[in-house]
């Protein structure tokens, strides 16, 4: 079936409003994206049940009696309500609270445990490596962040009387100045610095993108069936996805380059900050899913990959209006690709690719576990 | 380690792993010098095998398998078929091959598939191309001069007729393999409408050589199917060149053979009752695909209704058994030790839950054959063991944190999240109260 171009741009206007991606392992709520109705209460957009062209919008209990719903996705809806915010970081840490609890099996409890120790390791880290440029903007030359040692008790001790020097320029005390650091570390901290000093989670994840992009490619250009022409769509969105995602995150590299002139107003800086260094996040939300489910395929052989296409193709996000703002890109709408859908099937049988459901979710458990 | 401890080694890790585990240890198999010791093993995850798919090294003898990979059949059930390929005559085929092929275009073709994997289809094509039309003249020329006299292990006279049905097939590989390629693995669901475009494709490209290659095809594609009323289809709704009565006695073996699949697969099954449970989960899951689908089979495709409801009466009671014994025996003891142990390693907890999915997949394809009621009462009777373990260990405060949301998960996939959460919810209660 081919699906044409709607005539009206039916792409969200916001990135709020495309919804937040839901690491649900239920099968057919595995595209599933929230975000918060009129009435202030979540609201789930899911691809069309059927597997055609659409979407659904439904409350929770929509879903509950849409599907059976797994005690994983019951606990995250939970946990979910306890977010003071819908954003992609919140949703990773809702994630991960269900998942730390073996609701996903044990290896995704034990990736979202080795995620949040990495999580407060890269904070450490960025804290040292601000504190460094800071100094050095200010003159100081001869800090080497290698002999960084983050379990140093004195560490904090010696970057303060460092610090202290910048006390007068900066007309706050050399403890505030330290605090705004830890402050603006934990948001430097998931998207990185510039440099190839230590890796963010989003540089990661943008590689991830990247390299999922050229295997896709790969399979494209080498698979005989329907499947490739899908591939190939599914590709020129991730190609996007990486272009914009490194101007969103040069946009934030940007922010860093006069430390002292983003401290000097701290005050009004930081909402701001805040919004800039959120952008990657957003921009890149839902794929570590969806590279989880390729990585899956990519050693299982080509029936295997043929099926991944073919959920790929529901999990992929629509860019909506408001990058054009963030980038200064604009992104014509998107021609829907060929879509590629395969045969009906038997009760407990995900309808869409003839797998067992049992299978799918124990799939997509795993993908916690790659993507926590 | 010595070759035994390899052996025993790998006969563990296949026995117990799960799909993902599969991959791995055929990856290392695929590594080994030579894979004779451990064949037999490889063997009996066959099936298994044909489900995950993993990406396999290219090699001659496979790609010289490929235009009649969906032939090949347990001996006693090629018996039934002038169409399959006895697994024995597999072996001799391979033996003349490389005894008949000249040692040069071998070592050429050799060379030329080394590093490749079995998915490069360009690479896979190219060797093929030569390999095949080498391969049908090697069995041609066995059976015009060697049949006789050459020891070749597997080759009986009574093969003679299949031998040069095979060569007929493999010289004709370059029109089959690549239509072949472009449709689903087997187990191969219903057809979507590209898929049966290629499907009649390449039966119309056989029909155009020779009726009994037309034949073969249609074996291949009632072989690859999990649903073979989808193949009839094929012929009662596409012109494939066919007389009236020839199309009748085509469908009417079609059924015959596919029936004959089922009767292997239930005797199969019941005769080794002891069978790891996910080979018996995916016999059992084709078992039911193949019953329901030639219930579903038109009019014009004459089944043996009688033989097929006998089946499926008796497969009916095999499965009620079978999943009687592993979730009063094999699971429960799983949920003992993981209600029992402080610690319980990962790999256990895994196998356990790749045991329970197993456990599933029987009672959905049961259920499927219309057997949900008695298979109801053995999931509530065993639900019931689950709920009283659990509450027991919970109130001697036994298992803690993981432990008790491992053996959650297992009731999960055994009973569903509605039984994993109203079990949850009375242990969270009576950690409050307590």
């Amino acid at each position: 079936m081919i699906t044409g171009n709607f005539l009206e741009d039916y792409r969200p206007a916001t990135f709020l409003e495309r919804g937040v991606a839901v690491p649900f392992t239920t099968p057919l709520l595995a595209s599933a994206r929230v975000r918060p109705s009129r009435r202030g209460r979540a609201e789930f957009i899911i691809a069309n049940p059927s597997g055609a062209a659409g979407y659904y919008i439904m409350a929770w209990q929509g879903l509950m009696n849409l599907t059976k719903v797994t005690v994983h996705d019951r606990l995250l809806y939970d946990e979910i309500g306890r977010q003071a915010m819908l954003t992609p970081s919140s949703m990773r840490e809702a994630a991960r609270a269900v998942a730390l609890g073996g609701a996903a099996g044990r290896p995704a409890a034990k990736a979202a445990q080795a995620a949040d120790q990495r999580d407060r390791d890269d904070r450490l880290i960025v804290n040292y490596l601000l504190l460094v440029a800071l100094l050095r903007q200010a003159g100081l030359k001869d800090l080497d962040w290698r002999h960084f040692d983050p379990n140093d008790p004195n560490l904090r001790a010696r970057m303060r009387a460092n610090i202290e020097r910048l006390s007068p320029s900066l007309g706050v005390k050399a403890e505030t100045i330290l605090e705004w650091i830890e402050d603006l570390s934990g948001i430097v901290a998931p998207v990185g610095l510039p440099g190839k000093e230590y890796q963010s989670r989003q540089q990661l994840a943008l590689e991830g993108v990247q390299r999922f992009q050229r295997s896709l490619l790969g399979f494209a250009n080498s698979d005989p069936s329907e499947a490739a022409q899908a591939a190939l769509f599914i590709q020129n969105v991730a190609k996007l996805t990486v272009d914009l995602g490194a101007i969103a995150l040069e946009a934030c590299y940007a922010e860093l380059k006069d430390l002292n002139r983003l401290l000097g107003d701290w005050g009004s800086n930081r909402g701001r900050l805040l919004e800039i260094f959120g952008r990657p996040d957003w921009l890149l939300d839902g794929w570590s899913t969806i590279c989880g489910v390729w990585v899956g395929a990519e050693s299982a052989g080509r029936d295997a990959q043929r099926q991944a296409i073919e959920d790929l193709q529901r999990l992929l996000p629509v860019m909506p209006k408001e990058v054009t703002e963030w980038t200064g890109v604009h992104i014509e709408q998107e021609a829907a690709g060929a879509a590629f859908q395969r045969r009906w099937v038997h009760a407990n049988v995900d309808w869409r690719t003839g797998a067992h459901v049992i299978d799918r979710i124990a799939r997509n458990e795993a993908i916690r576990a790659y993507a926590a | 380690m010595t070759s035994n401890g390899l052996r025993d080694e790998i006969e563990r890790s296949l026995q117990r792993a799960s799909e993902r585990q599969l991959v791995r240890v055929m990856g290392f198999i695929d590594r080994l010098p030579s894979r004779t010791t451990v064949e037999d093993l490889v063997e009996r995850v066959r099936p298994r095998l044909a489900l995950v798919r993993p990406v396999r090294p290219m090699t001659l003898d496979r790609v010289l398998t490929l235009p009649f990979e969906d032939l090949l059949a347990e001996n006693d059930q090629a018996e039934g078929s002038p169409w399959l390929v006895p697994r024995s005559l597999h072996r001799a085929v391979l033996a003349i091959a490389h005894r008949r092929i000249p040692e040069p275009l071998m070592q050429d073709l050799q060379a030329a598939v080394i590093g490749k994997t079995m998915d490069d289809d360009e690479a896979l094509l190219d060797a093929g191309d030569t390999l095949w039309p080498a391969a049908a003249a090697a069995l041609r020329s066995f059976l015009l001069h060697g049949a006789g006299e050459e020891r070749v292990e597997g080759w009986g006279e009574r093969h003679r007729n299949r031998l040069a049905g095979l060569a007929l097939v493999l010289e004709n590989g370059a029109t089959s393999v690549p239509f072949l390629r472009r449709l689903p693995g087997k187990p191969m669901g219903t057809l979507n409408e590209a898929e049966q475009a290629q499907a009649v494709g390449m039966l119309h490209a056989m029909r155009a050589v020779s009726e009994d290659l037309f034949r073969y095809g249609y074996t291949m594609l009632m072989r690859r199917s999990s649903d073979p009323t989808d193949i009839f289809h094929l012929a009662l709704n596409n012109d494939l060149d066919i007389l009236h009565d020839r199309r009748e006695r085509l469908l009417a073996d079609a059924a015959s053979e596919c029936l004959d699949e089922i009767n292997a697969l239930h005797t199969n099954m019941a005769a080794h009752r002891q069978q790891s449970l996910n080979l018996a989960a995916d016999r059992t899951s084709r078992l039911v695909a193949l019953i329901q689908s030639l219930e579903r089979a038109p009019p014009a495709v004459r089944v043996d209704r009688r033989q097929l409801r006998a089946t499926k009466e008796r497969a009916s009671q095999t499965i009620v058994t079978i999943l009687e014994r592993s979730l009063s025996g094999e699971l429960r003891q799983s949920m003992h030790d993981l209600t029992a142990a402080a610690m319980v390693a990962d790999d256990d907890v895994m196998a356990a839950e790749d045991m329970a999915r197993s456990a599933k997949k029987i009672e959905v394809a049961g259920s499927r054959l219309g057997i949900g009621r008695p298979l109801d009462a053995v999931l509530q009777r065993e639900l019931a063991a689950c709920h009283a373990l659990l509450s027991h260990r919970a109130g001697q405060g036994a298992a803690g944190g993981n432990t008790v949301m491992d053996a959650l998960r297992l009731v999960e996939i055994m009973f569903g999240p509605d039984a994993a959460e109203a079990i949850l919810e009375q242990l969270n209660g009576a950690a409050g109260r307590g």
